[in-house]
């Protein structure tokens, strides 16, 4: 039977569409996780402090997450003010308890690590909650302290500051975003800021990479 | 041009698609092993590459969205470039999770529909998103001056109907796919004229695809006809594709078993527009589309506090504008995919068919998961008690 240029056609054309399949059925497949994409929702600037005792172990974690603007005005919706353009802290009582209550399942976006080791429930549960009202950025700040169950030497600690699902982008504040409170002289905190914070080299590849993940460790000379 | 080879660029054209959807998959997978171990060493659990290409955007257009509207209060010109970021910023935001992406592919291949209606579907859920974030800020809020709290309480029981709706949507599926599978499977088992029958349909089935330019796309055997008991509307209504049905009844008569899958012939493009035919996305369209996004809901109320309510409405439909065309891509390569394992099936009779009927079943079972994933996660994990 003679080929025709039309059979020909059909047969790449078969061809073509038994690649596309292949192609889009390994794309669909590695997509379905489905949570493996950025989709935040909504913005964290973080300032962490790590506080210690007298004896140089490490008690606990104070942070500051002032949310972005747009989430900010959504959040403070419809909450009774005295006085116009700003909250009080009482005012925002109910929502502080409302975000710290659903921040529990998530462990509070914080995790820690000790020599070497993933720890789980090292927290007591959070301490010293509430939120203030920045007019000026138009932003809330959500204040919480978690207490360390048991002090932890500071020597190999780290911290780790994310929402695995992107919902909430967390990143550290643009300047001095970790404190050490009480530490020894020697020790400073190492930060890993989000590039994106940071200025990227002009054109560069690693100017597109960031991050919502902020990594806290100390080091003491 | 000669149709064939306008067929043959579109299909290239689907493949470039898909081949740059796969890159972006599979950066993003790799990005996500790194992710789900974040212990290793110092290793940052960040996601880099693509997917922390389309993060850092997407904050950097959410930035520019409060900035704008900002600036949008005393200079109308800003309005514009609003509108512009809000475009850009809802295709970036639908390529996250969620939006319907999986539900509506997942649906389109179960349900043999073409890339046009997927693309209809795509858009259409995507505005019904637009709306009722819309109708949630402007009624919750702007008139009954609600909190957060209820607007996210509201979102929530609407989440719960929506993702109920898609279990539901996925049962059906699953009902009508199911039966279609096991009719084809009857098929095969049952020797002589059953087999010649479905070996007489698919070549039917390919003549129909290569002589009638351009309708490719809608030759699909649609199984819902045959559910909704539209036997006798396939056969009377003359299809006028030239290709007689008697054998078919002849086959069938003889088989005595109900019809099998090859009768009809899926939408006509009157069927199409008409009612019936939105009918039967119409489900899929609201189980996908009731659930509003909330990066939407917190445009509309930062819109509204700056007393730029209108301005909000419009960025978020544009908003919902670039979130269709993301969908659609995907479900275009979903309905692609589903093509393409049809021309295989429509050259090898017997266990390829079935095999394709199995695809639909998998679908609709994917439907299913999807929905009841969603429920699960919900109940499992109330974001924050925030939405």
């Amino acid at each position: 039977m003679l080929v025709t240029p039309r059979a020909r056609l059909q047969w790449r054309e078969r061809l073509v569409h038994v690649a596309i399949g292949v192609t889009a059925l390994a794309a669909g497949a590695l997509m379905a996780p489905g949570r493996v994409a950025a989709h935040p929702h909504v913005w964290i600037s973080v300032v962490a402090e790590l506080l210690y005792n007298p004896e140089g172990s490490i008690t606990g974690v104070r942070q500051v997450w002032t949310f972005d603007e747009m989430f900010s005005t959504f959040a403070t919706r419809g909450i009774e003010q005295k006085t116009q353009g700003t909250f009080s802290r009482e005012e925002l009582g109910p929502l502080t308890q409302t975000y710290m209550d659903g921040l529990r399942d998530f462990g509070y976006f914080t995790f820690v690590r000790l020599d070497g080791e993933r720890q789980n429930e090292v927290f007591a549960g959070p301490a010293d909650y509430f939120s203030d009202y920045d007019p000026k950025r138009g932003a809330i700040t959500l204040n919480f302290m978690l207490p360390l169950k048991s002090p932890a030497p500071a020597k190999s600690l780290e911290v780790l500051i994310y929402d695995p699902q992107l919902y909430f982008y967390l990143s550290f504040a643009r300047f001095d975003p970790v404190h050490l409170i009480g530490a020894p002289a020697q020790c400073r905190p190492l930060v890993k800021t989000s590039a994106d914070d940071a200025a990227p080299a002009p054109g560069s590849i690693a100017g597109m990479v960031t991050t919502s993940t902020s990594t806290i460790w100390v080091k003491c000379s | 041009m000669n149709p064939s080879s306008r067929g043959l660029i579109i299909h290239r054209l689907l493949l470039a698609l898909a081949a740059c959807i796969l890159a972006i998959a599979l950066s993003a997978h790799v990005s996500a092993i790194a992710d789900t171990n974040p212990f290793v060493g110092m290793r940052q659990p960040a996601p880099t590459g693509i997917t922390g290409w389309i993060l850092a955007e997407q904050s950097r257009f959410y930035r520019a969205l409060s900035g704008l509207i900002h600036a949008a209060k005393t200079d109308g010109s800003a309005l514009w470039a609003l509108m512009g970021i809000s475009f850009i910023y809802g295709i970036f935001h639908a390529a996250g999770p969620g939006h319907g992406k999986a539900v509506i592919s997942s649906y389109l291949v179960a349900n043999e529909e073409t890339w046009r209606r997927g693309i209809v579907l795509s858009f259409a859920s995507a505005i019904l998103q637009a709306v009722t974030a819309i109708v949630i800020v402007g009624v919750a809020a702007a008139l009954l001056g609600a909190t957060a709290k209820i607007m996210g309480d509201t979102v929530r029981v609407i989440e719960i109907v929506s993702y109920a709706l898609i279990v539901l949507l996925g049962l059906r599926l699953f009902w009508v796919k199911g039966r279609g599978f096991l009719r084809t499977w009857r098929e095969i088992k049952s020797p002589g004229p059953a087999r010649e029958a479905a070996a007489d349909r698919r070549n039917h089935h390919r003549h129909h695809a290569h002589t009638h330019e351009g309708h490719d796309d809608k030759c699909d055997h649609g199984d819902h006809d045959h559910a909704k008991g539209a036997h006798a509307h396939a056969h009377d209504q003359g299809h006028g594709h030239g290709h007689s049905h008697d054998d078919h009844h002849h086959h069938a008569e003889e088989d005595g078993d109900v019809l099998p899958w090859g009768h009809a012939h899926g939408p006509e493009p009157e069927e199409l527009a008409g009612p019936g035919g939105w009918h039967r996305g119409f489900s899929a369209i609201v189980a996908v589309g009731l659930r509003p996004c909330s990066g939407a809901i917190i445009v509309l109320v930062f819109a509204l506090a700056q007393g730029l309510f209108l301005a909000g409405v419009a960025s978020t439909f544009v908003m919902g504008l670039g979130t269709a065309i993301t969908v659609a891509a995907i479900a275009t390569l979903a309905v692609a995919a589903r093509a393409a394992a049809q021309k295989v099936a429509a050259t090898r009779p017997g266990y390829a068919a079935l095999a394709l009927r199995g695809v639909e079943v998998g679908a609709a079972v994917l439907v299913i998961a999807f929905g009841i994933a969603l429920l699960a996660g919900y109940m499992a994990s109330e974001r924050m008690g925030m939405f």
